[in-house]
């Protein structure tokens, strides 16, 4: 029987990929990974969405220097 | 400082405690309290507050547009001056340079591109104004008519608040006697009603003073009179004359003059006892009467003079002759700091001001090598005879010249408080007990305050001079420096200098490269930030990244230097490349036979180097710079760095002449380091260029690591590595290199046995003798205080 | 020439119907070029114009002028063309509203369109001209603004209108804000954005008439707009004497800043140099003009909002650096609340605004979908002529990071897909993979993993697939 998932399919670059890879634990949704650069994600929706893009967002972030960055 | 010992608890073998600045942020990184104490520090560092940060934050919306006025024929001003003492320069004027030159005096410079350049007033670039020998008035005044806006009222309240005080008394030397002098006899009297100051107070001690007989005070009739400087220069009086001329008054409305006063001036004095100088400096601190400290060198006959001058050959550049005429202004020659960019030819400031003062010099750098490099260019630049040089670091300990000299020396040498060997006993003591007419104090932003401390009290000078390329410290102590020193006399425009040929024209860029699929896996897993460290620098799209550039350079000509804080980077790389490498445990004789072939072989175009290069190494002329792993945030490093080729060099079709290129791992936290240490050098108006893509790159078939094979091979070594693979290299003791912590010196054979001994582990707190004293012993100034409204 | 432009996108009837109007028609051959003029007025007296003869109008060297002339006319309908039995017997004739309607224009040219003969004078101040001039200048910039700020109130007229056209949308939380082509309209001059406004408002109106919503057409307010044109600047006019629809339009045109009344009630209406050039198409930039004239402050007095085209270069405002910070020097409330939509603004001072350009503050724009061309097209437009001389009106190296910063945003793609795998032949797996991509549902496969992804809508059809071959 041919399995069949529906949900999001993923193109994006390599550490980005990683990344996404990384956080599905954490942000408790299933991953399928199918090569270096693309991802298929299981049932997913807009909800995830937004946390994989709030997560890479907060990555990027905290890899950003400014010069207006207040005191935690 | 209880700080400092909080640190301490933290640290582990070593009880090395923060005297060497960089300690501070490397443990909190590597301690993992990456992002919180990061934002912590930047807005600690972040310089130039405004007037009144208290309430808000940095990065507020300052709405001015109803508050303040404009003129009518605003467009022929160039600056505007905000309420908050923050100022606008347009370059485009054509009053640009007295207008800048006027800035420069009075604020500090925020940033300064290429057609809007940025200042702050604060209360420490008012003091150093005042110091120069600006008036209240003229400030107000000349800002007032530059400005496009009416001056804002807290602005002029603000000028006369902070130099209502500065600037009034003066320390004068002379004659071997210490004065404390004013133009102001209310001021003297004021000082003299502090029981310190008054028990301080002597009789006058030379037969030709005249006495008022209302105050009780010596009154002097001074001639003021720009001093010669060396080199057939004539000091400036303080203001540009364009700024009180006439000429530029028929362009702006007419104001009343307030010249500066050139005319005769009395000033009254008392003289005080030799033995209590320092306590009269920290009362009158304290009283808020800071004192400038002068030198009447022309008039001392006491101490014997240095047949010193310049060379007839020796060129010296108008900003060299700006800043030398801010110290010899009035005719003595004033403490303070002096600075220019890398490579700009700090050392030949400091041997011309040697030249116009002659008398002893003393010179204090921050590496045996340096050492070297002063002792040359002092025979570069000037006439002085071999046997009035000496040397005085932990490998050579020549004897004073008997009458007048110059020293040069290190700082750990002299702030050494531990035991001393004989030889270096008895020099010492000649050191201490000569008065020295100028110290020179190289590289100032590097010493840690505790260091300046012990070497001014230990040392007797009538004039400090400090050179530096940036008053940036990482550890917040730059009013500690002022007040130590001296007020800051100059500052130099690194895009003038550019402009002017004086400094090359440098390309800087920032190379992305991204992180391999599996490094960046390892990356995101690994919490140890060490290890984090390393999978960033050994990143193989890095060294692919390094390896094209190396090759690009290499086919046009170009000399190029790799810098890598990481030492196991630094092997793999030049290993891997073939290249020279040079680092801590490289034998001197093997580095010289290395920068040997880099200068002269044209086979040896690259070599690698790691932190050693930042200052003890005399590292010659080179075109390019690779960056491949730097220590963190530094924007000190970044700058000094960059020094290495912004020497000037000849033109090659008007455009850039020098490269500069930052490797970054993408999207990880070297990004985030990488952009903080550009900030120095952005505010100097340089640009870094990102570069995202390296054309051709990845078709390239010669370069190492394109098989995912060598790539894995590669990760598999470093996550192989130990922790200690990522910390940034631990250089081995050297015991004049103040970067490196300076514990005792390994003995070596052949030398005298009796090397500095070991004492408490080697604690730097311990070896300069000032265990668990304070080592600030007096209060900073109170306008420094939150309570004062309108200041820092 | 918008008002033309849009003309030929009507359909027959509709035109048929507008040239039932005189004044109209006579707008548009007024606003026509030379040579399409004359061909009109070559045609007037005659029925039919047999094509060949036609070609003769132009010399052989301007034929391409000729055409272009003719195609003008005949997208506007106003040239119909007979088709004869043959080519040769092609003819063209003017559109007989059209001849008529011009033909008396030209026989009763002193015929008034609204009369101020009456004896009712205003008793309110009389704008003069520079008066109605910055009246425009005001009520337009209240419309930007809206645009540009969430603190102004607009209308209801307004709000809707902008909501339409599109330039501003409704987020989640019912607030409004601007959209990408809101931001492209603010960088337009004046003309093009009232007449993009003026088209919405007339397709709404049309929309809205076609439902029996109101009395009100597109023709209607068409044929008042023409009307408008012939006014003259400066002079009042009757409210009075419009009909109720008018009167209508009215209200809506002084949003716009096209007319000038003194209240809603007012007896007299003014219309201002907007509305009359308006068909002529001037393509003056309003903000431009106020941006100049206030910081040429000191002369006032001489200053009139110039038919002349003032250089873009010398309106140019926009210093930025290489440290990202950007220096305006202007003291317009709008252009500052522009440029607060990708600038972190930090300074204003009578005529400066200083800001700074961050990730925070580009990013903002870029969610609010501004993109980074329109940001480095729009301060490259607008740089300060010693940017400009200085050789970069923008920094390379600002505009290389802008551009990155929008490319950071896009680094995952997604689309909604279904994976199959566990295939339980091969040739199952070949046979759906070939299916996939006949179909055009295919997206990625691997033949390793046996895996294929296609697209959602692929979904049935494959499974069906699936279920008839290898069930």
């Amino acid at each position: 029987m041919v399995h069949v998932y529906k949900g999001l399919f993923l193109e994006c670059d390599p550490p980005t990929k990683q990344f996404v890879e990384y956080i599905s634990k954490q942000e408790h949704f299933e991953v399928i990974v199918l090569d270096e650069t693309h991802l298929f994600l299981q049932a997913a929706d807009e909800k995830i969405i937004n946390t994989i893009q709030r997560r890479i967002d907060d990555l990027q972030n905290q890899n950003t220097y400014s010069v207006f960055d207040k005191d935690q | 400082m209880t700080d400092s010992r909080k640190r301490k608890d933290r640290s582990t073998n070593t009880t090395k405690t923060y005297n060497t600045w960089t300690d501070f942020e490397e443990e909190l990184e590597e301690s993992g309290e990456f992002n919180q104490s990061i934002k912590k520090t930047n807005s600690v560092t972040s310089n130039n507050n405004n007037i009144n940060t208290e309430t808000e934050g940095k990065g507020s919306f300052h709405d001015f547009s109803k508050k303040c006025g404009l003129k009518k024929d605003d467009k022929t001003r160039p600056l505007w001056v905000c309420p908050d003492g923050h100022i606008f320069l347009e370059t485009f004027s054509p009053i640009y340079k007295q207008a800048s030159d006027f800035l420069v005096a009075i604020s500090e410079p925020v940033c300064r591109p290429q057609l809007i350049h940025e200042y702050q007033l604060t209360p420490y670039s008012l003091y150093a104004a005042v110091s120069v020998g600006l008036e209240t008035n003229d400030i107000i005044t000349v800002l007032n008519r530059l400005s496009k806006l009416y001056l804002p009222k807290e602005v002029e309240q603000f000028i006369r608040q902070c130099t209502q005080s500065y600037g009034k008394v003066k320390l004068v030397l002379q004659k071997n006697k210490y004065f404390v002098e004013s133009a102001y006899p209310e001021v003297l009297e004021f000082l003299l009603k502090d029981s310190t100051i008054a028990s301080s107070r002597i009789k006058p001690t030379l037969e030709e003073s005249v006495i008022d007989p209302k105050t009780g005070l010596i009154i002097n009739k001074v001639e003021i009179v720009g001093a010669q400087i060396s080199g057939g220069l004539q000091a400036n009086q303080s203001l540009d004359p364009v700024l009180k001329n006439d000429a530029l008054t028929s362009l702006l409305e007419e104001e009343e003059e307030d010249t500066v006063n050139n005319s005769d001036q009395h000033f009254h004095s008392f003289e005080i006892n030799s033995q209590m100088v320092e306590e009269v400096k920290k009362r009158c601190i304290q009283l808020d009467y800071p004192v400038l400290e002068e030198y009447d060198f022309r008039n001392d006959t006491v101490n014997p003079n240095l047949n010193i001058d310049l060379k007839p050959t020796t060129m010296i550049r108008p900003y060299q002759e700006k800043s030398l005429s801010k110290m010899f202004g009035n005719g003595r020659a004033r403490s303070g700091i002096i600075v220019l960019p890398c490579g700009a030819g700090k050392s030949l400031s400091g041997i011309t001001a040697a030249c116009t003062v002659k008398k002893s010099i003393l010179v204090l750098c921050t590496s045996a090598v340096s050492v070297e490099q002063w002792k040359y260019q002092f025979k570069l630049w000037s006439n002085i005879e071999e046997k009035m040089i000496s040397k005085f670091t932990s490998d050579n300990k020549e004897k004073l010249c008997s009458l007048a000299g110059v020293t040069i020396t290190t700082y750990t040498m002299v702030a050494f408080g531990g035991r001393r060997s004989a030889d270096s006993l008895k020099i010492m003591n000649e050191i201490t007990n000569r008065e020295w007419g100028l110290v020179l104090l190289d590289e100032v932003h590097v010493v840690p305050a505790a260091m300046f401390r012990k070497v001014l009290t230990v040392t007797k000078a009538h004039c400090k001079l400090g050179l530096t390329a940036t008053l940036l410290r990482e550890d917040e102590k730059i009013q500690d420096l002022n007040f130590l020193i001296g007020p800051k006399l100059y500052e130099a425009n690194w895009l003038d200098l550019q402009k002017s040929g004086f400094l090359a024209n440098v390309s800087c860029s920032e190379v992305w490269c991204p992180m391999s699929a599996e490094f960046y896996k390892e990356y995101l897993i690994n919490d140890s930030q060490c290890k984090k460290k390393l999978l960033y620098t050994m990143n193989p799209n890095k060294f692919r990244a390094c390896e094209y550039l190396i090759k690009f350079h290499e086919q046009r000509g170009d000399k190029i230097i790799v810098f890598s804080d990481n030492v196991y980077a630094l092997q793999k790389y030049a290993k891997g490349l073939g290249k020279y490498f040079i680092y801590g445990p490289t034998s001197g004789h093997e580095r010289m036979s290395i920068l040997s072939k880099f200068q002269h072989d044209p086979k040896v175009r690259t070599i690698f180097i790691s932190k050693v290069g930042d200052t003890s190494i005399d590292i010659p002329e080179a075109t390019v710079i690779i960056q491949v792993s730097s220590h963190y945030g530094s924007r000190r490093q970044e700058a000094q760095r960059l020094g290495r080729i912004l020497r000037p060099k000849p033109k090659s079709d008007g455009l850039y002449n020098a490269f500069f290129y930052s490797l970054v791992s993408k999207d990880t936290q070297e990004m985030y380091y990488s952009t903080k240490r550009q900030q120095f050098l952005i505010d100097q108006g340089y640009s870094f260029k990102v570069i995202s893509e390296l054309p051709g790159l990845d078709q390239d078939p010669t370069l190492k690591y394109t098989s995912k094979q060598e790539q894995l091979e590669l990760l598999g070594q470093v996550l192989g590595e130990g922790e200690d693979s990522g910390k940034n290299e631990t250089l081995e003791e050297d015991f004049d290199d103040i970067t490196r912590g300076g514990t005792a010196k390994k003995q070596k054979p052949g030398t005298n046995p009796t090397a500095v001994s070991r004492t408490t582990g080697g604690s730097m707190k311990a070896l300069s003798g000032a265990n668990d004293v304070n080592y600030m012993e007096y209060q900073t100034p109170s306008i420094y205080n939150k309570n004062r409204p309108l200041k820092k | 020439m918008k008002v033309f432009q849009y003309l030929t996108t009507l359909d027959a009837r509709d035109l048929e119907d507008l040239y039932k109007d005189s004044w109209t028609c006579q707008a548009i051959v007024r606003s026509l070029p030379p040579r399409a003029k004359q061909y009109i007025f070559k045609m007037l007296m005659v029925d039919t114009y047999p094509l060949t003869i036609a070609k003769d109008w132009s010399q052989h060297s301007s034929n391409h002028q000729h055409k272009e002339a003719l195609k003008k006319l005949f997208d506007l309908k106003i040239i119909l063309l007979n088709r004869g039995k043959q080519q040769s017997e092609q003819s063209i004739q003017l559109n007989p509203l059209f001849q008529e309607n011009i033909k008396s224009a030209l026989v009763e040219f002193d015929k008034v369109i609204f009369s101020n003969s009456s004896n009712i004078k205003d008793t309110n101040k009389i704008p003069n001209i520079n008066d109605l001039d910055n009246y425009s200048k005001k009520q337009w910039e209240q419309v930007l603004y809206f645009l540009s700020d969430d603190a102004a109130q607009p209308s209801k007229f307004i709000s809707d209108l902008l909501l339409s056209s599109n330039l501003t949308r409704r987020d989640q939380d019912g607030s409004l804000s601007i959209t990408s082509d809101g931001f492209k309209f603010l960088l337009k001059d004046v003309y093009t954005q009232i007449w993009t406004l003026l088209i919405v408002y007339l397709n709404d109106l049309e929309k809205k008439r076609r439902e029996g919503l109101t009395q009100g057409s597109r023709n209607d307010l068409l044929g008042f707009l023409f009307r408008l044109s012939f006014l003259q600047l400066g002079k009042g006019y009757l409210v009075g004497e419009l009909t109720e629809l008018q009167k209508e339009y009215l209200i809506c045109l002084k949003q716009f800043g096209l007319i000038y009344m003194k209240s809603d009630a007012s007896l007299f209406f003014y219309p201002t140099r907007l509305i009359i050039s308006l068909t002529t198409g001037k393509t003056l930039s309003l903000i431009q003009t106020l941006a100049v004239d206030k910081i040429n402050s000191s002369s006032n007095s001489a200053n009139t909002v110039a038919s002349s085209t003032i250089e873009k270069k010398e309106s140019g405002y926009i210093v930025l650096e290489t440290n990202y910070r950007l220096y305006a020097y202007t003291a317009s409330s709008l252009q500052i609340s522009l440029l607060s939509l990708f600038v972190k603004m930090l300074y204003r001072l009578p005529n400066l605004a200083v800001g700074i350009i961050t990730r925070e503050s580009i990013r903002t724009a870029l969610i609010h979908g501004i993109t980074a061309d329109q940001i480095i097209d729009f301060i490259r437009h607008n740089a300060h002529p010693n940017a400009v001389n200085n050789g970069q009106p923008i920094p390379d190296v600002v505009a290389e990071q802008i551009l990155l910063w929008e490319q950071e945003r896009n680094r995952i793609t997604y689309t909604k897909s279904v994976l199959y795998n566990s295939f339980p032949t091969t040739d199952c797996y070949h046979a759906t993979l070939k299916f996939a991509k006949e179909q055009d549902y295919y997206i990625w496969s691997n033949d390793q993993l046996k895996t294929l992804v296609v697209n959602e809508n692929g979904n049935d059809p494959i499974r069906n697939f699936i279920k008839k071959n290898f069930a």
